[in-house]
């Protein structure tokens, strides 16, 4: 079987594309063919550097991972020997599935020379909208934010939200939901949303676009669901800074945190050993795999195998 | 090499005796697993009744020199659960125990051998579900359908249950006990690689599961299901085409064709359906406001294709009957045929007429009669064909009429799998997809974990051979194919 080549077929909702191309190049073909690649990435990112170190993206509410909307990869191992990886399918189960193995792993076992991407229709119409406390609000406010957290995850909207996530400054902090559908079904989603909102005691105002994806955060942390928004409010008022939180996948984005760098360090490995007992864990480049693990040993017996792949 | 009595015997002591199987009486039922053609007979089945039980098992096992296969409810379709080379096989529907349910986190931790039905009917109080619905929901494991990762119906808006795995906690072949995420399915204090995700649909190679953590969604609040009927497979593949684009994104969207409408309406389970017709069955589903505001576009949009009948309904017994039928139709050819054998295979949706026309051609002139039902709307085929193993050349023709499909679905770009796995029956294909230089960076994988191949050996890729101790069983009326 020959290695894939680029393609963009909008009538079956996939593409090929090289690991140098770009979301904004992909989308600037697709859209005009009514389909999209519905992932926010950093648009002038290549894909194959976007493959190998982002796993959780704003709206991967809906559609979850960069690993599950890539379908297929043509895939160069260290020693130069290239393998295709999947199909450009959307169901795929033969063979081990290197794909979500490789997403967000770095360059430790090759890298990427082209991607098959599952595309998703375009929609007619995006409502995206804040929800946030009233200013003076306190902790409550965040309390507040909590609360609508939980309704928005746990109810039935959650089956068609593209996106909710926490956005947190020493500022203040709102909830970002994102729905996109055929323009007359906006209403709907407008008027839940300010019912959550006067439930919860939060004001809901409406945005122009999303807000900016933070693609490239200082850390990256993997919590339970439900502490995001507790684990957000303790690093922002701590450590000032950002936080850009994907609520349906218990990803935080940690950006630009003010003080020493021991000392935030320091902080950082007190969350992963937090998060770590609960399967969770924090990225950043002072938090090195552990090398003791069997991890680290499957991974050096891979490698020494894969490298003897002719 | 044939199982150590002084195993077995240890294993009687730490499980007690009826939870160690010999007898060929009871050996039978191993036989084979949802592909009930060729038998593979294990020499002794053990029952593990927890985990602690079952990592001794384990250990001991390591110090012999003899095949073990691990089986959730040997409802897969692929003979990913038999012993293909004999030696143990470990069983482990005792291992059932839902551990705990996180309402607010959406997370279940449950034993492997927790029934997938088990799990959602646990989970309905607390207004939650696990998406992925296999077919054999009702039967088959947690563990088994992590092994597979397996699909089901409800894959078209959900995905696969890959996309719900969270963490497991592995025993692997060499005797690392590890714990791969967790609730908060991240990599956990060991940082490296996502190895869950090789783990999961490594069909049974990599190790074993002692735990797993799934990710849950809460239930909708309202569905509606649509049955519409077409003329002709040509109209069903367009409205088909349609519903993939639609932006609301279908929970379902099912095609059933001529012949297994045709027995459907035949049966108690029948719906109303023209026999004649090509049956597409699609759901939408979320909060009431938006299914009852999207309801018309989606009639309108498979209307517009030329539905000679269509009928939509929110009345969940109603629902539930629509679906009935669905389910049962994947039944019902096993019952009016003395063989069967269901195929699963992904190809682009815009294929489906060809691939589907091409199929009805070739089983024409083989004389083998073929139903297909399947998830259209992740273009994943499952032709069952029909067939007697007592008639001379009729097993040699279903092998036949395999291959040349598996030959025609990668021709047009698709997959050899899309739910049902490897196993033991597709291996001889993998070289249509893949080069030799991508079955040795799978091998590599395999062998990373299971170099001498005691973990199911037989499935997925070629492997050592073990010398089986006793000849295998020939069932009556079932042949190898």
């Amino acid at each position: 079987m020959g290695r894939f080549e680029p393609y963009l077929d909008a009538e079956d909702l996939s593409a090929c594309v090289e690991a140098g191309d770009s979301p904004a190049s992909l989308d600037a073909r697709a859209r005009p063919l009514g389909c999209t690649f519905p992932l926010w990435l950093d648009p002038r990112q290549p894909f194959g550097d976007l493959f190998t170190s982002v796993r959780a993206t704003p709206r991967g509410f809906r559609y979850g991972s960069v690993g599950d909307n890539v379908l297929g990869l043509d895939w160069r191992l260290p020693n130069g020997v290239e393998l295709r990886l999947g199909g450009r399918v959307v169901k795929n189960v033969t063979g081990f599935d290197f794909i979500r193995f490789l997403n967000a792993g770095g360059r430790r076992f090759g890298a990427p020379l082209r991607l098959v991407l599952r595309l998703r229709p375009l929609a007619e119409a995006e409502l995206n909208l804040r929800l946030r406390a009233p200013s003076g609000a306190g902790p409550e406010g965040w309390d507040a934010l909590q609360r609508a957290a939980r309704l928005v995850r746990g109810g039935s909207w959650a089956h068609s939200l593209d996106a909710c996530d926490l956005h947190a400054t020493a500022q203040g902090a709102f909830l970002h939901l994102s729905f996109r559908a055929q323009a007359a079904l906006l209403p709907l989603f407008q008027a839940e949303a300010e019912g959550w909102a006067r439930g919860c005691g939060l004001d809901c105002d409406t945005a122009a676009e999303a807000p900016d994806g933070q693609a490239h955060p200082w850390a990256r942390a993997k919590a339970p669901l439900d502490d995001c928004i507790g684990l957000a409010r303790d690093w922002v008022l701590t450590h000032g800074g950002g936080v850009h939180a994907f609520l349906g996948q218990g990803v935080l984005q940690l950006q630009d945190p003010v003080g020493p760098e021991a000392m935030l360090e320091t902080a950082l490995r007190e969350l992963h050993a937090r998060l770590g007992a609960q399967g969770g864990h924090v990225e950043h480049p002072s938090l090195v795999p552990d090398p003791d693990a069997p991890q680290a040993r499957w991974q050096a017996e891979l490698l020494r195998r894969l490298e003897a792949v002719a | 090499m044939p199982l150590n009595p002084r195993f077995l015997e240890r294993c009687r002591r730490l499980l007690g005796s009826g939870h160690v199987l010999d007898s060929p009486a009871a050996l039978t039922a191993y036989d084979s697993d949802g592909m009930t053609h060729g038998h593979h007979r294990p020499e002794a089945v053990v029952l593990p009744g927890s985990c602690d039980e079952l990592r001794q098992l384990l250990d001991w096992a390591r110090g012999e020199d003899f095949p073990s296969t691990l089986r959730g409810a040997g409802t897969g379709l692929s003979g990913g659960a038999v012993a293909a080379q004999g030696g143990l096989l470990i069983h482990l529907s005792r291992l059932k125990r839902i551990v705990s349910i996180d309402p607010l986190n959406l997370v279940a931790e449950v034993e492997p051998g927790v029934v997938h039905g088990a799990l959602n009917k646990a989970l309905e109080p607390h207004g939650l579900f696990f998406p992925p619905d296999p077919s054999s929901g009702f039967a088959s494991t947690l563990g088994g359908n992590v092994a597979e990762n397996a699909g089901g119906i409800r894959c078209f808006k959900y995905g696969v249950t890959a996309n719900y795995v969270l963490g497991l906690e592995v025993m692997t072949p060499a005797g690392d006990v590890v714990r791969l995420g967790g609730p908060a399915g991240g990599l956990g204090p060991a940082l490296g690689a996502d190895w869950k995700a090789l783990f999961t649909g490594s069909e049974g190679l990599l190790g074993t599961f002692l735990r797993i953590w799934l990710r849950l969604k809460p239930l909708p609040e309202a569905a509606r299901t649509f049955l519409a009927t077409y003329a002709s497979l040509e109209d069903a593949s367009a409205a088909i085409v349609d519903l993939v684009h639609h932006p609301l994104i279908p929970v379902a969207a099912e095609l059933m064709d001529p012949n297994c409408v045709r027995l459907v309406e035949a049966s108690p389970f029948r719906a109303g359906m023209d026999p004649a017709s090509w049956a597409l069955l699609a759901e939408i589903n979320g909060p009431r406001s938006l299914v009852d505001a999207c309801a018309p576009d989606l009639e309108a949009s498979l209307r517009a294709r030329g539905a000679t009948s269509l009928r939509q309904t929110a009345d969940p017994d109603e629902r539930q009957k629509l679906w009935k039928a669905r389910k049962v139709g994947g039944g019902l050819p096993g019952q009016v045929s003395p063989d069967i054998m269901v195929q699963d295979a992904v190809i682009p949706r815009t294929r489906l007429a060809e691939v589907l026309a091409d199929i009805y051609r070739e089983s024409e002139a083989e004389g083998i009669p073929v139903i297909n039902l399947f998830h259209a709307g992740d273009g994943n085929l499952h032709p069952n064909f029909m067939f007697d193993s007592r008639i001379p050349g009729q097993a040699e023709a279903v092998h036949r009429l395999g291959r040349r499909l598996m030959e025609k679905v990668v021709s047009v770009g698709g997959t050899l799998s899309g739910e049902h796995g490897i196993g033991s029956d597709k291996m001889e294909y993998l070289p249509l997809l893949f080069s030799p230089a991508d079955l040795a960076a799978q091998a590599a994988v395999c062998n990373t974990f299971n170099p001498d191949s005691r973990l199911n050996p037989g499935k997925l890729l070629p492997q050592r051979r073990f010398r089986r101790p006793h000849p295998q069983p020939q069932g009556e009326g079932h042949g190898a194919l």
